[in-house]
């Protein structure tokens, strides 16, 4: 009932105030309607603010690009670095597209800010890093792999030429060496010294000996004679007496008193007194002689004893040294030359002391010891009248020393004069070592260490951030002229006919071997120092570090192609040489090796570097001759790290040295130190040298090799074929197997640059270079700087979309705001 | 037929009428619905395929409005070489979040699963490139069943695909640098090419007049 009053009621309502049913159908479509195209507006708003907002971010990009547009094109020539000119405002420039693209949008949307900045400079090293892969990934890998440079191969053999553990058992065979030969040494001064204690105390002794003895029997033979006179005068008063006793009482004449012993005779007693005086002459010079024999006998023991063990321990040396490359071959003929100096040794002290030496020097000391006593025991009547010389002879004459020949002076001489001749070298052998220490000589004074035209001394305010040098080279260069010194100590000694001065001139020179060993050693552990670092760091790294440094290698300027070279990308390096204010690029090759010391770092007022860049990427000091000076030293000792051991292997050279015996470390010292030195002067003049040699150039047929490198090394070549043509004897023909990888000074640099730079010093540098070219390049136009060398935009744009039915009250708020920020980069 | 009165016929039309509108109004909404989802896929694909170009290198980046030094080292090397795959599956990747976030803040439709985006690299030139972006998602429509009046069924997978040019700068500039290097030097050391690179620079200086 209630609904029916309800109705009831709607009803009136109606037919009172609406006109009863009459459009009730529209009222219905209205209400139908109306949500329903609210609905559908909404999605239609919904679907316009996205594409606007979608439309919005397209502009907001290609503004962005646009403005990334506007690269540094010197950069990007130069460098293959790609950054937003600083020449105009990033800023204005995305502001300047944002306003001409927003049109597009029609009323849509409404920009209340737009901005934008330069982020992620060049200064940044991870960007930078970036860049340079990315450069370098495929020129760099191209041109790695066009030169033939095979990245794991060469650091595995790398490996091998820089093994610490493999120079210091050199190091160990060498030390070996010099002990052995200090012990043969001092057994050859042992024996002069035994010869000149025979010579001079132990003959004197002797002679003194005989003479004293010989005083000793004439005053025995005067006291015999004295004896015998107080005898007959004693007889002759006994007779005497006994007449007068009879004529007694004939005669008054006083009667002479009778002698009752003859040893209180006054002559015999004179006679005695003489007697003792000689018989203690004697006595001390038999002490003296006892005492020189004493001293001879533990000399020549001491001889045996050490020529004894001598030859077991050169095979001992020899077997532990037989691992040990550099001292194989020459240890082996250094220790047969100790042999044969040994062995002559044991074969004449075998002749001269027999083989109970001591046995016979104890029986003989024994019996100067009992003359001793015997010359203490004689008394007042020792000796009688009854004596004859043969029974002063028999009782007190001299002992004849059997251990000590009385030919020991003249077969020590021998042994002496022998040795000296074992010490010294044939003619050929000595002229092959004179010549060889001549080339190195010569070399180590030859000019190339750096071109003079590449002179610039960098202001500090050029360069982004300050880079410090760290080199010390003293001890190395020290190191080699110490071993040049030795050696030539050691040609003129065995040319002189002095064994101990040949055999101290070894040790000296074993002991310059060491140092020189020793400071290889301490320049791998020094420069070489991001060698590990580069192996061990995997091989996603490794390879990094192959494009970064090829960057480097292939894309900066060294002393051999700053006038002729061109970057990955074909930017001529002549045009940096001009920009550095360079003049005609003569070719002035300075300074030698010889003369190495470190320069002093002068704060210079140039801008830039000429055409050394390269070199200071490796050295990092702002003088540009100190960079290709270290850098040249650095080639140098790198190249002798490769070739030591191909070197010392080289059978060519082997029979060269064995030839020189005992000086094989001559030949071999003097092949290792200009074996390398010829190398990187080839370098130095645009040549190509193998990293790991087959052949090397100072043997039989690396001959011909040396003539084709050197050919447009017309002075090198001269001196080098001077000293060596008749050595090493021309042979025909190329050798098939030449090396491994032949690489310029560039691919050395390359080489060079993984070794010693790390990545943040090499990064710091290459900034350096950056800063300064691209200053100088632009300094009419505006001031470079590292800083602003934006590789990336950030945009930020705030913006509202504006409603189809902009209807204040609901729209003002803001609600439909947008802050969008992106970053573009290249 | 005593009762002529036509009382209630207004009410009987009108219900016919508005049933129809209803109808009516009710698959436009259903075919709006479908025509917006269209729509909004496509905005949406076109915005991952803008933000792939922008970002494709950088492969560890959500989106390009924050980059850091990392993920610029992050690039690395060879990104269309040896590890195009990696690109194109993280681009993939920070695709499909994109389109998660975005689809799923403006569908008007019953998302049925299957969201796919796939990139790929396609070589025009030497250097240039350009990414195919393909979005593929299922839907169920609003009163899906009345789109079968226009052939379409109650679950449709939408597919979007979006060809945008490559805008990495550095990869396209070093490709031609090195190509342009490995020309000269081929030519330094090829007699028969140095001398066809010559013949075609001299036509071309008679072709440029």
């Amino acid at each position: 009932m209630k609904v029916k009053r309800v109705l009831r009621k709607i009803n009136k309502f109606f037919r009172r105030y609406i006109n009863g049913g009459k459009g009730a159908v529209s009222l219905l479509l209205v209400l139908v309607m109306a949500p329903l195209m609210t609905m559908s507006l909404t999605l239609v708003e919904s679907a316009r603010y996205q594409d606007a907002v979608q439309l919005m971010d397209e502009i907001i990009d290609l503004s962005s690009f646009s403005t990334l547009a506007e690269y540094d094109s010197f950069l990007d020539e130069r460098f293959g670095l790609l950054s937003v000119s600083q020449e105009t405002s990033i800023n204005s420039e995305f502001s300047d597209y944002l306003d001409k693209n927003t049109p597009a949008l029609g009323d849509s949307i409404s920009i209340n800010s737009a901005s934008a900045s330069g982020v992620y400079p060049l200064s940044n090293k991870k960007v930078l890093k970036q860049q340079l892969l990315e450069y370098g990934e495929i020129s760099v890998a191209v041109e790695a792999v066009t030169e033939g440079i095979d990245l794991d191969v060469l650091l595995e053999k790398l490996q091998k030429s820089l093994d610490l553990e493999e120079f210091k058992e050199e190091v160990d065979a060498v030390n070996a060496g010099i002990d052995l030969a200090a012990e043969v040494e001092s057994l050859v001064e042992n024996i002069i010294e035994a010869k000149n204690r025979y010579d001079n105390e132990y003959s004197t002794a002797l002679s003194d000996y005989k003479n004293a003895y010989k005083d000793f029997e004439s005053k025995g033979n005067a006291l015999i004679t004295a004896l015998e006179d107080a005898k007959t005068k004693q007889e002759e008063a006994a007779k005497k007496e006994a007449e007068s006793e009879e004529n007694s009482d004939e005669t008054t004449e006083e009667t002479p008193t009778s002698v009752t012993d003859i040893y209180d005779d006054k002559d015999v007693q004179r006679a005695l007194n003489n007697l003792y005086a000689s018989r203690d002459t004697y006595k001390n010079c038999t002490s003296t002689l006892k005492s020189e024999l004493s001293e001879l006998k533990d000399n020549i023991e001491g001889i045996i004893s050490s020529a004894e063990a001598l030859p077991g321990k050169i095979d001992e040396f020899e077997d532990a040294t037989s691992e040990a490359d550099l001292a194989a071959d020459c240890t082996t003929t250094t220790s047969e030359w100790l042999d044969i100096i040994v062995s002559q040794i044991v074969t004449t002290f075998d002749t001269i002391a027999g083989a109970n030496f001591s046995d016979t020097a104890n029986t003989d000391l024994n019996n100067l010891q009992t003359q001793i006593n015997d010359l203490a025991g004689i008394g007042q009547k020792t000796i009688t009248a009854d004596w004859t010389t043969s029974d002063i002879d028999d009782e007190y004459g001299t002992v004849t020393i059997k251990s000590i020949k009385s030919s020991f002076s003249t077969m020590m001489s021998e042994l002496v004069s022998k040795l000296n001749e074992e010490a010294a070298v044939n003619d050929e052998s000595s002229a092959n070592m004179t010549n060889l220490l001549d080339l190195v000589t010569q070399l180590l004074g030859f000019s190339g260490l750096y071109n003079s035209n590449l002179n610039s001394s960098i202001s500090d305010s050029c360069l982004y951030s300050n880079t410090t040098m760290s080199f010390s080279s003293q001890m190395s260069v020290n190191s080699i002229t110490s071993l040049m010194d030795a050696c030539e100590n050691f040609t003129e000694s065995i040319k002189s006919l002095n064994l101990i001065k040949a055999l101290k001139a070894l040790v000296d020179l074993l002991e310059a071997v060491v140092s020189f060993l020793a400071s290889i050693i301490a320049w791998i552990a020094e420069v070489i120092c991001n060698a590990f670092v580069t192996v061990f760091s995997g091989p996603n790294e490794m390879y990094n570090n192959l494009l970064l440094y090829g960057y480097g290698a292939y894309n900066l300027p060294n002393r051999t192609n700053f006038d002729s070279g061109k970057t990955l990308s074909g930017y001529s390096y002549s045009k940096i040489y001009n920009l550095a204010g360079g003049t005609s690029a003569n070719e002035t090759l300075t300074g030698s090796l010889k003369d190495f010391a470190k320069f002093d770092e002068v704060d210079g007022s140039d801008k830039l570097f000429k055409g050394a860049e390269a070199e200071y990427i490796l050295v990092g000091s702002k003088s540009e001759r100190q960079n290709q000076s270290v850098t040249f030293f650095n080639l140098y000792m790198l190249r002798l790290c490769l070739d030591i051991f191909p070197v010392l292997k080289n059978g060519q050279l082997s029979s060269i040295a064995a030839a020189a015996g005992p000086g094989a470390w001559v030949v071999k010292l003097a092949a290792v130190l200009a074996e390398p030195l010829i190398d990187t002067f080839v370098l130095c003049n645009g040549g190509k040298e193998y990293f790991f040699k087959d052949t090397i150039y100072l043997s039989y047929s690396g001959f011909v090799i040396l003539q084709k490198d050197l050919i447009d090394l017309t002075d090198l070549s001269g001196l080098v074929q001077g000293k060596v043509k008749d050595m090493i004897k021309e042979h025909n023909g190329d050798p098939t197997e030449k090396g491994w990888c032949d690489g310029s000074y560039t691919e050395h640099m390359l080489l060079l640059m993984m070794l010693t730079v790390n990545q943040t010093t090499y990064l710091q540098r290459l900034q350096n270079i950056i800063q300064m070219e691209a200053k100088e390049k632009h300094k009419d136009d505006f001031s470079f700087n590292l800083n602003k060398s934006y590789t990336y935009i950030k945009s930020n744009v705030k913006y509202e979309l504006n409603p189809m039915f902009d209807i204040d009250s609901l729209t003002a708020s803001g609600v439909f705001g947008v802050n969008d920020t992106q970053y573009f980069g290249y | 037929m005593k009762n002529k009165a036509e009382g209630g016929a207004i009410i009987l039309e009108s219900t016919f009428c508005i049933l129809v509108s209803v109808f009516v109004l009710i698959f436009m909404i259903s075919f709006g619905f479908f025509l917006y989802q269209q729509a909004t896929f496509s905005i949406v694909a076109n915005e991952i395929a803008e933000e792939i170009t922008q970002t494709y290198k950088l492969r560890n980046v959500t989106n390009g409005s924050s980059v850091s030094d990392d993920d610029i080292v992050g690039i690395g090397k060879y990104r269309y070489l040896f590890f195009s795959y990696s690109f194109d599956s993280k681009n993939e990747t920070k695709g499909y979040n994109i389109a998660s976030v975005r689809l799923t803040k403006t569908d008007l439709a019953k998302n049925k699963g299957g969201l796919d985006v796939d990139v790929k690299t396609v070589v025009d030139d030497i250097g240039r490139r350009h990414y195919e972006v393909t979005l593929k998602q299922k839907y169920s429509f609003l009163l899906g069943d009345l789109l079968s009046v226009i052939g379409q069924q109650d679950i449709q997978t939408l597919e979007e695909t979006v060809y945008v040019e490559s805008v990495d700068v550095l990869n396209y500039i070093n490709t031609v640098k090195t190509t342009n290097y490995g020309l000269k030097k081929l030519e330094d050391n090829s007699m028969i090419l140095g001398t066809l690179n010559s013949a075609i620079s001299l036509i071309q200086s008679f072709v440029d007049g």
